[in-house]
């Protein structure tokens, strides 16, 4: 349980994705449940945007938070790098020798 | 000595342009479905249907803007490690494929097979031979020289 709990706040930017895609599924198949539920295009509309627009927004947010996470893994990775080249050469990573 | 980085690949004007296109864009789509839930008559609710589309594609905008933005950042960073590694140890070579013409080496009771100059084969009673005849034997490329 502990080591979940460490995980979830090494990972919060991937849960945080997790959670937005699986927020805009249940959006998009609620606006499908609440669309196929009437024949009233005026009653549908609301659906479609809160189901609908919303479940995308939502996916597209969790799509940008995966790829953020992605990108800051890739950021720290190459911080590890110049480190161990600095260290490897001599010199401190704060630049003294 | 390399420069500073901050932690993250995106600075203060990125993060508040992606906040803000994100917030503009879900308030636009909170707006689009009170007001499409307040209409009866479908020609009333297309303006603000349309209101919502512009919503979502506002915060596309901000959300391609945070990644391209962080894309380019991560881009120079590697162009500076690759730069920082030349000056301390010369040119950075990265192995690949070989070439069809040239050959590999192994030992009978190897395996796999070795590039001449790798390390796992150095001092050791190799012969060379094509990587046909190596496949043949049933000799899996090195996965430290990366035959």
């Amino acid at each position: 349980m502990k080591d979940l709990v460490q995980w979830v706040r090494n990972q919060s930017d991937r849960v945080a994705s997790w959670a937005c895609v699986g927020l805009g599924v249940i959006c998009l198949i609620s606006g499908w449940v609440g669309v196929s539920a009437t024949a009233f295009p005026g009653e549908q509309m609301p659906y479609v945007v809160s189901g609908g627009l919303v479940g995308l927004f939502l996916l597209g947010l969790g799509g940008v938070m995966w790829l953020s996470a992605d990108l800051r893994d890739e950021w720290r990775e190459l911080g590890r790098l110049e480190r161990a080249v600095l260290v490897a050469g001599g010199v401190e990573p704060d630049g003294t020798k | 000595m390399s420069q500073p980085y901050a932690p993250e690949p995106w600075n203060r004007r990125n993060l508040t342009g992606f906040a803000v296109a994100t917030a503009l864009g879900a308030a636009l789509l909170g707006a689009s479905y009170l007001g499409v839930s307040s209409e009866v008559q479908l020609k009333d609710q297309v303006p603000l249907l349309d209101l919502g589309i512009a919503g979502l594609l506002v915060a596309t905008a901000g959300g391609v803007g945070w990644l391209a933005a962080g894309i380019k950042a991560v881009r120079v960073r590697k162009a500076a490690a690759v730069t920082l590694v030349r000056s301390r140890f010369g040119s950075v070579e990265v192995a690949g494929p070989a070439g069809p013409g040239e050959g590999f080496v192994a030992a009978a009771r190897l395996t796999r097979y070795h590039r001449l100059g790798c390390s796992l084969v150095a001092g050791k009673d190799v012969s060379a031979a094509t990587l046909a005849e190596h496949s043949t034997a049933g000799r899996r490329p090195c996965g430290v020289c990366a035959a």
